[in-house]
């Protein structure tokens, strides 16, 4: 008895002890016109693209000292394994990509300048990424590319800042850090306080006036859901939350939450009606576990489902037929229609046999031209410079994503979202592009229904 | 508030599972003294095989479960044979041979990392990081194909341990090789075999449950560590050295982690639901502070129930 109970009080102690230190340490403007824009560096280089149908023409220039920078070399951070890796495996092949483009260019105009690339893995870990950079500064490196999570780039943002290291985000998408003061971090995806407003007009326009959400509950869900919920309610929507933690052995099991979800779903319909009721699930790939283990709770199956998870194949591959059995839809940022953009897909599904999305791999190649482009309109790998000067480089870049606007904060303005829905496509279960969401006017375009 | 049937469904399917787990966790401890900290990577083990077998061959893991229990239980021979039993015989103490299971633990989930990686990065597996087979499953008049079956393998399952201890020389063998090792040695008993059969069969349960999870669950490289605390919760619970208490013990954690929680999440509010893991946990400790010989030391006598000693 006496074993029994010093066993069990030195257990309660050592978890309150763990407690206490886990505590204590966690709108693309789609255009109709044709445009040429012609981006000059150093003395007559160019850069041509045409987007759209007719004819307008916009010069941009970058100036730069015109002299040989020698190898410059961009620092990579990326998610090449952990809950990201299938984002950050394509953005590897994107960058990898870029570079090449980067580097022929140059060689076409007579520029002896080349660029490099250092790439690590920082194992969707902020702490990792934060040793990553440490190293990479040890070496002199002062820009930096990638920075999958939000999480990540707040945890390196200070040491950024105190040693004048310029951060390109290209998946951050956190509203924790939307309204900080201009300085290191650029993200040149739109953050997510952007991202849910389409999902709010979706549910309305299509007449869902209650949403079960889903909502994984971390700073990227959370944000996620708050720029959901005040556009809905606005528009006159009531919406239930049932939250989920992240777990880092990926292990999820949703039952208690599906149990939860449809008790809410019943309360719902009884209150709205049948059809006046939907799901959005927020967070990340196990939003597949969620759907499969769904067919446990029948009734859960009999309304749509919305998700942010789109072009994610490993959510349908989890999923399997329940994608279908729901209607399961989401919204994505969607690039502006280019023949830029149109011969990058093409590459890159070659090259890798994956479709490229805003997050794995557009963003990415786009980081590595506006890296490349800054450094070289300020002469030198100075990170004051590039960070003073990268604003206007990216509002006159014309990139696979787009026009990359920024805003005052360092975060990439508003732009249309693509609507993706789910449909068997040779046999396999595919995200498929069904309309758009416009930013100007906030509307829902259906152009291809999932039925 | 009265709770979804699903929710009690998933909560037997779970539970069902973990005595599997847990048996075999319980068993290797009753022979050979040694608290197995790598015992839920066998589980992996047996999950990655049924999902190889699949993608490779396109076999339903249904169809593979005899084969991936058998893998199991080799390679649970193997981590005794090579790496416990000759530190066991130089005089290792039973924390240290604790300690060298922590380490295995981590060797497997690194081994698991690489399959993981070779999977996704050379045969463009995309899943083989988090994999979901429910997919594959059947479903019977509205019951999962997975709860059927598990449901069989269990009770199939705690038959053949009765059968196997009460029938056979080989569970009289264990029986004496448990109480008086020495003892059964001298009179001819070769306990170091009694030893080893009780880890083949132990990672062959072990490799069985992860057969079926896949159904269930997503796995992953660091799966075992999602379960390893719940698997010692079980055992601990029915007594470290009860395999029928681990059966029991199995089913009572699996279902209360699931239920308990989703009572408390009507009740208190959904945030509750994120703290599942801690049902376990509290359960463990609360055996060990007020029964640490686990339920089946309780016995009923003269209509009152009292702890044997």
């Amino acid at each position: 008895m006496k074993t029994g109970v010093t066993i069990g009080v030195s257990v309660i102690i050592g978890l309150l002890i763990g407690a206490a230190v886990v505590y204590a340490a966690f709108p693309s403007t789609t255009t109709t016109s044709t445009s040429t824009i012609t981006t000059t560096v150093g003395g007559g280089s160019t850069i041509t693209t045409t987007i759209g149908g007719a004819t307008s023409t916009i010069t941009t220039t970058v100036t730069g000292a015109g002299s040989s920078l020698g190898t410059v070399t961009i620092g990579a951070i990326l998610d090449l394994t952990g809950d990201q890796a299938d984002y950050g495996q394509l953005s590897k092949s994107a960058v990898n990509m870029a570079l090449s483009d980067v580097n022929a260019w140059l060689a076409t105009q007579g520029s002896s300048t080349r660029f490099a690339l250092n790439i690590q893995d920082d194992a969707t870990d902020p702490a990792t990424a934060l040793t990553d950079i440490q190293n990479m500064a040890a070496q002199g490196i002062k820009i930096y590319v990638g920075l999958m999570t939000t999480g990540i780039a707040t945890n390196v943002l200070s040491y950024a800042t105190a040693n004048n290291l310029v951060l390109i985000s290209t998946a951050s998408t956190g509203t924790s850090i939307d309204n900080r003061t201009l300085g290191d971090l650029f993200r040149i995806v739109p953050p997510d306080n952007v991202e849910g407003v389409p999902f709010a007009s979706a549910l309305t326009q299509a007449g869902y006036t209650h949403a079960v959400l889903l909502v994984r509950n971390d700073p990227f869900g959370t944000g996620l859901a708050a720029s959901f919920e005040a556009p809905y309610t606005t528009d006159g929507g009531t919406y239930d939350v049932v939250q989920y933690t992240p777990i880092s052995t990926g292990s999820y099991d949703f039952t208690s939450q599906l149990g939860q979800m449809q008790s809410d779903l019943s309360a719902a319909q009884a209150t709205y009606g049948n059809s006046h009721v939907a799901i959005l699930a927020l967070g990340d790939a196990e939003i597949g576990v969620a759907l499969s283990q769904a067919s446990t709770f029948g009734s859960l199956l009999t309304v749509p489902w919305f998700t942010n998870q789109v072009s994610s194949t490993d959510l349908l591959t989890t999923a399997g037929n329940n994608a279908l059995t729901v209607k399961l839809s989401g919204f994505q940022p969607a690039p502006a229609a280019s023949t830029k953009y149109t011969q990058f897909y093409n590459r890159f599904v070659t090259a890798t046999g994956s479709v490229p999305g805003i997050f794995s791999g557009l963003a990415a190649y786009d980081s590595i031209w506006l890296a490349a482009l800054a450094i070289l309109a300020c002469g030198s790998n100075s990170g004051q410079c590039v960070q003073a000067s990268f604003s206007t480089v990216a509002d006159n870049y014309f990139g696979v994503t787009g026009w990359v606007q920024m805003n005052a904060n360092g975060d990439r303005t508003a732009t249309n979202y693509g609507d993706f829905g789910v449909q068997m496509v040779n046999g396999t279960l595919a995200w498929v592009p069904i309309g758009y969401w416009d930013a100007s006017t906030q509307q829902i375009t259906l152009t291809n229904s999932t039925g | 508030m009265a709770l979804a049937p699903g929710i009690f469904t998933n909560a037997l399917l779970y539970g069902v599972l973990l005595s599997m787990m847990a048996t075999g966790l319980t068993l290797t401890y009753l022979t050979t003294k040694i608290p197995n900290f790598a015992h839920g990577n066998f589980v992996t083990l047996g999950a990655y095989l049924g999902y190889i077998l699949f993608k490779f061959y396109n076999v339903n893991p249904y169809y593979s479960i005899p084969l991936t229990a058998v893998v199991c239980g080799a390679v649970a021979v193997f981590v005794y044979r090579v790496v416990l039993r000759p530190l066991a015989n130089r005089g290792a103490p039973t924390i240290a041979l604790m300690i060298v299971t922590l380490a295995i633990n981590l060797l497997f989930i690194g081994f698991f990392g690489i399959i993981g990686d070779v999977l996704t990065n050379v045969y463009r597996f995309g899943d083989a990081d988090f994999f979901l087979l429910s997919r594959l499953d059947f479903s019977m008049s509205g019951i999962s194909g997975v709860m059927i079956v598990s449901l069989v393998c269990l009770i199939g399952t705690v038959v053949s341990i009765y059968l196997l201890l009460s029938k056979t020389n080989f569970g009289l063998a264990m029986t004496a090789s448990v109480e008086k090792p020495s003892l059964a040695e001298t009179i001819g008993i070769k306990v170091d075999r009694v030893y080893t059969i009780s880890w083949l069969i132990g990672g062959a349960l072990a490799g069985l449950a992860g057969s079926l999870i896949v159904f269930y669950l997503p796995v992953g490289p660091n799966f075992a560590n999602s379960f390893i605390i719940s698997i010692f919760a079980a055992s601990i619970l029915g007594g470290l050295t009860s395999i029928y208490g681990a059966v029991v013990g199995g089913m009572v954690i699996g279902t209360s982690q699931i239920v308990v929680t989703s009572y408390l999440g009507s009740i208190l509010g959904p945030w509750v639901l994120s703290y599942q893991a801690a049902v376990p946990i509290l359960i463990m400790v609360g055996v060990l502070l007020f029964l640490p010989a686990g339920i089946t030391s309780i016995s009923l006598s003269k209509g009152v129930a009292k702890r044997k000693t």
